[in-house]
């Protein structure tokens, strides 16, 4: 029997087999790890593109509505990013106000920031250093911040309960970025006690 | 040219059934693109209180809304066009319009030829003459290069009813063409500027 093993591993052939063998098994291996290594890369492509794509990041530090006779004045400092990997600008920042109708139904309408309620005594507290002045460039992974303020006239909405209200950002690819709906405090007019 | 599929056109599924045209007429005012003659559609929004909504907030606007439009054919409807009017500012609703390629197809060729559409909310039985004044909405009709898709549609559609008449093909075709053309004829009418006109006048 030892003889027998011992002829049988002196054949060529089956040496050429093994070797035939363990060079598929390396290959196999080989094509494994380049498909490995391809997913990755597509992920990463895909992952660049992804950062290509324009978008905004919208932060809301502080917000507030106020009373007035004829309308409701609604101030928001925020700070918007570039995430991106591509130059962008803020064309438009508009309200968007849901209110409710009868029946259930609901309306949305929008209202344009107007930064020159900043400079009235009724957004006195805002000053007009902050105020974002649109249209105005926001660079790749650049950061702004500033107040956006809204006028939202009592004849559009009249005596309508408001449902909601959220920011819309339209850039220069007129994609729109839009925050979550956004709680806000009421502010009044009020005399401290001395 | 292939056709695009729109299924994420509203938020509401109230807002993809078709608001039925309960009266029409055609305005033109000295003054308003350029005394073009517009079609102006009578809307049942009996059950759409956000298009009467919609309305009285454009009434109170100060600044002038934007509309985004698409001409459409509904599925399963082989006879008629739609119009999907996306309105965005002041006030955001999708109203779609739908009109019969035959009975209607003087307005869509109207609203072609006028560039507008004037929509004002109303209920069953209503007239403009009731009350010209009650408010309405004029938005604009862009060139979406659907008049020519438009042109072969009607005409087919024409010859098609022409031929249901009793009309022979070559007659029913030839029918179908005079209708177009005077309907367009009259679509073509401009109210006269009388200021435009004086100060050509002056010039010449």
């Amino acid at each position: 029997m030892p003889q027998e093993d011992t002829t049988l591993l002196a054949d060529p052939k089956v040496w050429i087999s093994i070797i035939s063998v363990v060079l598929a098994t390396w290959s196999a291996f080989n094509s494994w790890r380049s498909r490995q290594i391809a997913t990755r890369a597509l992920a990463i492509s895909e992952s660049q593109e992804q950062r290509r794509r324009p978008q905004f990041g919208i932060y809301l530090a502080n917000g507030f509505r106020r009373h007035l006779t004829n309308r409701q004045l609604f101030g928001f400092l925020i700070s918007v990013s570039n995430p991106t990997d591509i130059n962008n600008s803020i064309v438009k920042a508009e309200l968007r106000v849901t209110y409710v109708l009868d029946g259930e139904i609901k309306n949305t309408c929008r209202v344009s920031h107007d930064p020159a309620l900043a400079g009235t005594v009724s957004c006195s507290n805002v000053g007009t250093a902050n105020v974002f002045s649109l249209p105005t460039r926001i660079d790749a992974h650049q950061t702004l911040a500033g107040w956006l303020v809204f006028a939202l006239d009592h004849a559009i909405i009249s005596e309508r309960t408001i449902d909601s209200h959220t920011i819309i950002l339209e850039d220069s690819h007129g994609v729109f970025s839009e925050t979550e709906p956004l709680l806000v405090r009421d502010w009044t007019n009020e005399t401290p006690k001395n | 040219m292939k056709h695009q599929r729109i299924e994420d056109a509203v938020r509401h599924p109230y807002e993809a059934r078709p608001v039925r045209i309960v009266a029409d007429a055609a305005v033109s005012s000295r003054g308003v693109l350029g005394g073009r003659l517009v079609p102006l559609l009578i809307l049942d929004t009996s059950d759409r209180p956000d298009i009467e909504e919609l309305i009285r907030v454009h009434q109170t606007s100060k600044n002038p809304g934007d509309v985004k439009i698409q001409w459409a054919r509904l599925q399963g409807h082989e006879d008629s066009v739609a119009l999907f009017v996306t309105f965005i500012r002041p006030s955001e609703a999708t109203i779609v319009l739908e009109f019969e390629i035959v009975k209607q197809g003087i307005l869509v060729e109207q609203a072609l030829i006028g560039r507008a559409i004037y929509i004002q909310a109303g209920r069953e039985g209503d007239r403009l003459i009731e009350d010209p004044n009650r408010p309405k909405v004029l938005f604009e009709i862009g060139d979406t290069g659907f008049t020519k898709d438009w042109d072969s549609m009607c005409h087919k559609h024409l010859a098609r009813y022409f031929r249901s008449k009793g009309l022979g093909r070559a007659e029913a075709k030839r029918a179908a063409r005079a209708t177009i053309v005077e309907r367009r004829k009259i679509g073509s009418f401009r109210m006269p500027d009388p200021d435009m006109a004086d100060s050509q006048q002056q010039e010449s």
